[in-house]
């Protein structure tokens, strides 16, 4: 029998007295991909926060890695986040805070390590293996904070995937990024979706981030799932075009699907 | 002159033990910028010797445990209310202020003793009082020794720590607390004042000089040792005030830090 990553049944999520999400019916199985696309606003990113138990489901049924969410108290979180591979949207990070890029992903095991333990062996060998896998070997002594921001996004990729996490949440992890570092990171994203059973689910409103091998999309609208379904039932243009409120063309091109706005008398 | 000397060993060793204690908890509130807890605890303790005064209780462990409960407030009420850890600071050091400032104004008779908390002397320090030192500064190096990863990933960023799996609450909370207790068993020799530049200028000062968390935390050590020693040494040669001593010292290590570092240099002229 299968047993999906996370399953979410009517769900309502809220903050600070606001409902940010409604009705929220999702699952994702191991070796899945999922692609949550929508509009600034439309509660994307409130999706992986309340996975993360950091935003409050108010009601329906959720459950993430075999836990259920509504039930879990604030002590038992950690066990449930250590196996979780977040990356939020881009942080600002003090270009002198102390910190190297390996010690960056270095914090990727300290989530398993323990109370009052120091870091093993094999917490050493798993980064060290991340490190050589995405070719981070010049970079590693180098403070964080004064890497590029396509570097450091790449260290935060080799991070989460030094947790060995059983579901990654990938938060616009492109973001901001130049075309270059775009297509490398969405590589190294597609590389560990294929090779991996990791389920990902990645949060964006470009559709072309999504890699390739990202079957299910989920669109969202002002908090609601306005279109679930495969990626050619739902990158329609007629869909887009109502959810960000804009004529929008689509093209493909190297198994991505892009996204262009239209204007009739162009 | 040695046998001078070992009259006041005491004091000597109160000021090694604030310099390491000191700056060791420095390094995590510079790098939280939040220096000003420094402050609320010290004008915490100052309320609680106040409370001791009215319900007649020993002076010194009300003012710890009062300095104690500040901390324990700050955290939470700056996560609960959604502000800024600094804000909550501030919130708390006025009422501590307040609630001093208005006990005292019950009281009749002179507050000499009272505001010693705050100006601290290092002279009349006790072989207990060292020895209560000794244990809490013990404890503050343990906790932070095993629990350095932890605090790390804290001090990068505390939503990517609770996300990694880190009881972050925990560990943010008890990093005020440990910063409590170094500041209020210090605060008898060192005084509410004089201890903030022992909280900021090592960690700053050594902060200036490299990148990794870990030699900054032993860099600020050799620094506030430093400082606390020369300090102690000249005031005890040319009989200046210890506290004063101190401080200025730990101003000119900064100095010497910003003036030296690596990260502070120049750009190579082009051409």
């Amino acid at each position: 029998m299968k047993m999906p990553l996370f399953s979410f049944e009517q769900v309502s999520v809220a903050h600070r007295g606001r409902v940010l999400l409604r009705n929220i019916s999702l699952s994702l199985e191991r070796g899945e991909s999922l692609g949550i696309v929508g509009p600034n606003g439309a509660g994307k990113s409130s999706f992986l926060l309340a996975l993360m138990g950091f935003r409050k489901i108010v009601s329906g049924k959720a459950e993430f890695l075999f836990r259920d969410i509504r039930s879990l108290k604030s002590h038992e979180w950690p066990k449930v986040r250590k196996k979780v591979g977040y990356l939020p949207q881009q942080l600002q990070i003090d270009p002198l805070f102390p910190i190297t890029a390996e010690e960056v992903i270095l914090l990727g095991r300290v989530g398993h390590a323990g109370f009052l333990r120091s870091l093993t062996a094999e917490d050493r060998s798993i980064t060290e293996s991340w490190i050589q896998a995405f070719g981070l070997n010049d970079l590693r002594r180098s403070p964080f904070g004064q890497l590029s921001g396509g570097e450091q996004q790449k260290v935060n990729l080799a991070r989460l995937m030094a947790q060995c996490p059983e579901i990654l949440l990938l938060d616009e992890p492109t973001a901001g990024l130049d075309l270059e570092w775009q297509r490398t990171l969405g590589e190294l994203v597609e590389r560990i979706a294929r090779e991996r059973t990791t389920g990902i689910v990645m949060v964006t409103h470009e559709v072309h981030q999504l890699p390739p091998s990202c079957q299910k999309v989920v669109l969202l609208r002002q908090g609601e799932i306005f279109k679930a379904g495969t990626k050619d039932e739902v990158l329609t243009e007629d869909l887009l075009s109502q959810i960000y409120g804009c004529q929008v063309k689509l093209s493909s091109y190297g198994g991505r699907a892009y996204l262009l706005p239209w204007r009739p008398h162009d | 002159m040695i046998e001078d000397l070992w009259l006041f060993r005491e004091t000597l060793l109160a000021a090694i033990l604030a310099g390491v204690g000191c700056s060791v908890i420095g390094v995590f509130i510079f790098c939280l910028r939040i220096p000003f807890v420094g402050v609320l605890i010290s004008h915490a303790a100052l309320a609680g010797a106040v409370l001791a005064h009215f319900i007649g209780w020993p002076e010194l462990p009300v003012a710890f445990a009062v300095s104690l409960l500040s901390v324990f407030l700050v955290g939470p009420l700056a996560d609960r209310t959604e502000i800024d850890l600094n804000l909550s600071l501030g919130i708390l050091f006025s009422l501590m202020m307040g609630l001093s400032f208005l006990g005292m104004s019950l009281i009749p008779e002179p507050k000499t003793a009272l505001l010693g908390l705050l100006w601290g002397n290092i002279l009349l320090v006790t072989g207990k009082e060292v020895l209560a030192i000794a244990v809490a500064t013990l404890v503050v190096l343990l906790m932070i020794g095993l629990s350095f990863k932890e605090f790390q990933a804290i001090l990068y960023n505390r939503t990517i720590a609770a996300a990694l799996g880190i009881w972050e609450s925990f560990y943010f909370y008890s990093l005020l607390v440990l910063c409590g207790i170094v500041v209020s068993v210090n605060l008898q020799s060192l005084g509410g004042l004089m201890i903030y530049s022992l909280l900021v200028n090592p960690a700053a000062g050594a902060y200036q000089l490299s990148y990794s968390l870990k030699r900054i935390t032993l860099l600020a050590i050799l620094l506030g040792v430093g400082a606390s020693m020369a300090g102690f040494f000249c005031s005890y040669v040319w009989s200046l005030p210890t506290g004063a001593s101190i401080v200025i010292f730990s101003s000119l290590e900064f100095a010497l830090c910003v003036f030296f570092s690596p990260k502070r240099r120049r750009v190579p002229k082009e051409g």
